[in-house]
């Protein structure tokens, strides 16, 4: 969301800058989304066990996964 | 059976088919007179301070603030019913900048991702088109599950029932009247939702016993207004973001942002609309911090009508029945004209079909088998219980 309205106001943001933002926020997201009972998402507890992270990145996976897919993007916009 | 629904089954057929009815009758005499593309896509850019006001309300506010709200504060305290109300009204404050500026680059436009094809080139163009239309689509088919459920809870009506009438009806005046017919029916949907929320504000503010209060909250459940409580603060900002990213990209947004007379009147449209969001769904998500305080072991879900019908007033369930019906028809009415008009001004430079390829007639059919699908979904259950046996 943050790319496309931030590139009405920056002329500079190119293309391909915006399209890979936005994929990078959409695959971050999607990692860290919840199943419907909260216990897991398709990084937290499938592809790595759930110990392996603290118990606040498993108790807030969808507080995590709007955070991630909303400012992931942001960070692509800095490192181009 | 029906005796243990708060009304009977041939009760609200009755009121499913007559509210449906009116709605599509209404929508249909009054786009008769505007016919065209431009009527279709943004009712020629001509619509008031009252009628934009009063859509763009009726459109934001679906079925979901039924349930949403209420569930969410039942676990996330104060902080989700702020992030629920805030990120409901919040774009209306963004579109005043945004709107007046894509209204001045680009006066002739109907579409954000028409906007976005002139700034970008056709690759981002159709990841945004693509991601625009998943989501409404999923909106659709969200607000038609969730007044099929509200009915069948009230009712015991069957879930195919109810999503048949309402998609049959709301796809009827709308692929034939576009966003003048939207509009035109969200003025009187509005007027009766406010109308119905008041009475349900009175009714809870008067018979619960002292209880709808935040005294009564902080007696019973203190952790949910507490600043200690981390869930008032992750929950609260994961509503805001999800709620006004995704109403951000709502094409009946843009098109409304478009079809507005003059910029003044899309600034004070939209500012009325933000004052009038915030308290609407505050108290639909307050009624779930009041339930789980009197019911800790309360259906997050039915947060709002745990209070609302507990003494099972008929009337009362005749009162949330009309008022789902209208929250639906008006948004499902706006998703079915939102992701038409994509399809008419957007799926030409994606598709690139025949020349001769009526893009309107082409926008109908996608609609129709959306639909369809949106029809088929609510009765999952159904489905399984099928192949159980």
């Amino acid at each position: 969301m943050l790319t496309v309205f931030y590139s009405f106001y920056n002329k500079k943001l190119n293309e391909k800058t915006a399209y890979i933002s936005i994929i990078i926020g959409l695959i971050g997201g999607f990692l860290l989304f919840p199943a419907p009972d909260f216990s897991k998402s398709l990084l937290v507890g499938i592809i790595f066990p759930i110990e392996v992270f603290p118990s606040f990145i498993s108790q807030s996976m969808l507080f995590l996964s709007f955070l991630v897919a909303t400012f992931a993007p942001v960070t692509t916009w800095r490192l181009k | 059976m029906d005796n243990t629904y708060f009304i009977s089954q041939s009760t609200s057929l009755i009121l499913v088919i007559t509210i449906s009815l009116i709605f599509t009758v209404v929508g249909l005499i009054y786009s008769k007179k505007y016919q065209g593309i431009n009527n279709y896509l943004t009712a020629n850019r001509n619509i008031g301070f009252f009628s934009l006001t009063t859509s763009l309300i009726a459109s934001a506010l679906g079925a979901w603030i039924l349930f949403g709200p209420a569930s969410a504060a039942t676990w996330g305290g104060i902080g989700a019913v702020i992030g629920y109300a805030l990120g409901t009204a919040f774009p209306m404050i963004f579109l005043i900048s945004l709107g007046k500026k894509i209204r001045s680059e680009f006066p002739k436009g109907s579409t954000l991702i028409e906007f976005l094809r002139k700034r970008f080139g056709k690759s981002l163009f159709k990841l945004i088109l693509l991601m625009t239309i998943f989501y409404m689509f999923v909106f659709l088919c969200a607000e038609v599950t969730a007044v099929a459920i509200l009915i069948n809870y009230i009712s015991g009506t069957e879930l195919w029932i109810t999503s048949l009438i309402i998609i049959i009806a709301t796809l009827a005046y709308t692929l034939y009247g576009g966003l003048r017919a939207s509009i035109f029916t969200d003025n009187i949907q509005m007027v009766v939702i406010v109308a119905l929320l008041f009475i349900s504000a009175f009714y809870l503010v008067s018979f619960t016993n002292d209880q709808f209060s935040f005294s009564f909250i902080k007696e019973k459940s203190p952790h949910l207004l507490s600043a200690s409580y981390i869930p008032n603060y992750t929950a609260g900002l994961t509503f805001f973001i999800a709620v006004a990213a995704t109403n951000l990209f709502h094409q009946g947004n843009w098109q409304r942002v478009y079809a507005a007379k003059n910029n003044e009147v899309l600034k004070k449209s939209l500012i009325v609309a933000f004052v009038i969001i915030i308290p609407i769904v505050f108290f639909m998500g307050f009624s779930g911090l009041v339930a789980v305080s009197a019911n800790p072991k309360v259906i997050p879900d039915l947060g709002f009508f745990s209070l609302l019908l507990s003494e099972q007033t008929e009337f009362l369930s005749l009162i949330i029945v009309i008022l789902g019906l209208s929250l639906t028809i008006s948004t499902v009415d706006t998703l079915v004209n939102a992701i038409s008009s994509l399809i008419v001004v957007d799926g030409e430079a994606t598709l690139n079909l025949n020349k001769k390829t009526n893009y309107l007639r082409l926008s109908k059919y996608c609609i129709v088998a959306l639909s369809i699908i949106a029809f088929v979904l609510p009765q999952k259950d159904l489905v399984f219980y099928i192949y159980s046996y």
